[in-house]
């Protein structure tokens, strides 16, 4: 009877756990299985994302620039920079993961350009940040002319063989020494001077009271001329020496392209220091003018052009140059005896 | 015969009271498996079947689960340990069945990625005594209900832990994920479940038999007489 019943109770007992779906016997089998089956989420893995960089900024630093900055995300090893027209320059195409500025250069003026971060972390890359600028027009500076007088007494100097093919503004700028402490100008005349705008002083600076040394800036409206005149009047007829350089301002779009200026003066010692003006856009081009009492020669500021560069054994000394940057700092260096000196620096709009 | 004849109701009623308590005892426990413990018990013998008492357990030292977040393309693994224990009289057959989910994030790519092994999720499960590295699912399966939205499943069903019976066995699971230093970035945001069941079929009169030779680490489809539950 008990062997009979033992497959009866094995069956019900497989039946109660097979009911749990953990037994696959038979009743009355030779077969004993018993087993559980536990289960567990073992590990759940869940893979970043790489966030892009922010607060990217493209800004026209000039005709031919940009300046390119972002900040930085928590992760990454390094970055991937594209340039959207031309050949990416002054910027690295990978930047390093600390960069987070930098310079692109080679652009040409009056075009837009659109940059392209990521973040990268080995073969990941985040989304990309964009921005784009657009370089302003090329400004070009040309010495059209230059006129010295050394006539005593005399209150007016004219340059002659001014030839302006476009129309373009003209930027005079005037180096005076004379004996009395009177050297302003009065008027600015001559076939070359155009009608669109008035004449107007743009900073002036002098130094000296019994020998003085003045240096000066206007914008006079252009016009299209050939071989013309211009003539600078003085307030009063007490000069020694006078020059007088006539430069086109080409490029522009500004109807008057000459913005205010900063100057400097009184200043002993034998270096004479360009640089950035404050409160001058980035993409404004920059002139640097220098009159000295008695230096011999003046060296080119570094990143500057030049336009008149000073002439040698003058006991009044002046030297002009440009640079493409507001931001370019430079300092010309004197030779001689520099006693006293004068700048002015004028931005010109583009 | 007659003075016996009062005692067969009794231990009918017995036996059958063994047998009612027997379904709740074993419905308790195994509520318990999406937790860490499961046991269950029942003891019956016979000139030819056994039944008894069998616990498997599956735990991590520190967590039910073990979540591996903000992977990054490093080449560096993070592991996490888990150890199915076994105890009872008779001995038995370890085995684990092997479950992925995975899901896409940004990138758009599942995180685990069998047909490109070598940018996706760096998966290895091993075991320790003895030493197993499993091998890993590479057929995508149905997924369960429980999988999260978008899953891709991929299964490989009853890898043994190991070739020999064992009465008392605590066996170390090992998940290691990592993402290697060249997994592209249609890896971001992914994620995947890597989930473990073990299996403790006793062997008694149940001898393995797979219908290919059985390997640790690798799956055993039962042949003959030998099932797995």
């Amino acid at each position: 009877m008990r062997t009979r019943r033992r497959p009866l109770l094995a069956g019900i007992l497989a039946i109660a756990v097979a009911g749990l779906a953990v037994v696959a016997a038979a009743p009355g089998t030779a077969l004993a299985l018993f087993s559980n089956a536990p289960t567990a989420t073992a590990a759940s893995a869940t893979a970043a994302t790489l966030s892009a960089p922010t607060s990217f900024t493209a800004t026209a630093a000039s005709a031919t620039t940009a300046t390119l900055s972002w900040t930085a995300p928590s992760t990454l090893t390094g970055y991937t920079l594209s340039q959207s027209t031309g050949t990416l320059a002054g910027c690295s195409a990978t930047p390093t993961s600390t960069t987070t500025t930098c310079t692109a250069t080679g652009l040409s003026p009056s075009t837009t350009y659109t940059w392209t971060l990521t973040a990268v972390y080995n073969g990941w890359k985040s989304n990309a940040a964009t921005d784009s600028a657009t370089t302003p027009s090329a400004i070009s500076l040309t010495l059209l002319a230059k006129a010295t007088s050394t006539t005593s007494n005399s209150q007016s100097t004219t340059v002659t063989g001014v030839t302006n093919s476009t129309g373009a503004p003209l930027l005079i700028l005037v180096y005076r020494q004379g004996s009395s402490s009177s050297n302003t100008i009065s008027s600015i005349t001559g076939t070359a001077v155009g009608s669109s705008f008035s004449p107007t002083q743009i900073v002036t600076q002098q130094f000296g009271s019994s020998s003085v040394r003045m240096v000066e800036a206007w914008a006079v409206s252009g016009t299209v001329v050939s071989s013309g005149t211009l003539t600078v009047t003085f307030a009063a007829a007490d000069n020694v020496t006078t020059t007088i350089d006539v430069v086109e301002v080409s490029g522009s779009t500004a109807s008057n392209p000459l913005a205010a200026s900063t100057s400097n003066t009184n200043i002993s010692g034998t270096t004479v220091s360009g640089g950035s003006l404050s409160g001058v856009s980035a993409s404004d081009t920059e002139v640097f003018f220098a009159g000295l009492a008695t230096s011999t020669t003046m060296s080119t500021p570094s990143g500057y052009t030049a336009l008149d560069a000073p002439a040698g054994g003058s006991s009044a000394v002046h030297g002009s140059w440009y640079t493409s940057s507001a931001s370019s700092t430079g300092t010309s260096t004197t030779a001689g005896t520099s006693t006293a000196w004068a700048t002015i620096e004028v931005a010109i709009q583009p | 015969m007659r003075h016996r004849r009062p005692k067969r109701p009794l231990l009918r009623a017995v036996r059958l009271a063994v047998c009612v308590l027997a379904v709740p005892a074993i419905a308790l426990s195994l509520t318990m498996i999406g937790g860490t413990v499961a046991s269950s018990s029942a003891t019956e013998t016979s000139g030819h079947d056994s039944v008894t008492t069998t616990t498997v357990t599956l735990t991590n030292s520190a967590l039910a689960n073990c979540p591996v977040t903000g992977l990054l393309p490093t080449g560096n693994q993070t592991n996490c340990t888990f150890t199915a224990s076994y105890a009872g009289p008779s001995a038995a057959y370890l085995a684990v069945n092997v479950l992925v989910e995975t899901q896409a994030g940004a990138g758009g790519t599942a995180l685990y990625n069998p047909s490109d092994g070598t940018h996706d999720l760096n998966l290895t499960i091993t075991s320790t005594n003895p030493t197993v590295t499993y091998t890993l699912p590479t057929t995508a399966t149905t997924c369960p209900g429980t999988a999260p939205s978008g899953s891709t499943c991929y299964e490989l069903d009853n890898e043994l832990t190991g070739t020999t019976a064992v009465t008392s066995a605590a066996v170390a699971f090992t998940v290691s994920v990592g993402l290697p230093a060249t997994s592209t970035t249609g890896y971001q945001g992914g994620a995947a479940q890597i989930i473990l069941t073990t299996h403790a079929a006793q062997s008694g009169n149940n001898p393995l038999s797979c219908t290919a030779t059985a390997t640790a680490g690798s799956p055993c489809t039962a042949s003959g007489t030998f099932k797995w539950s």
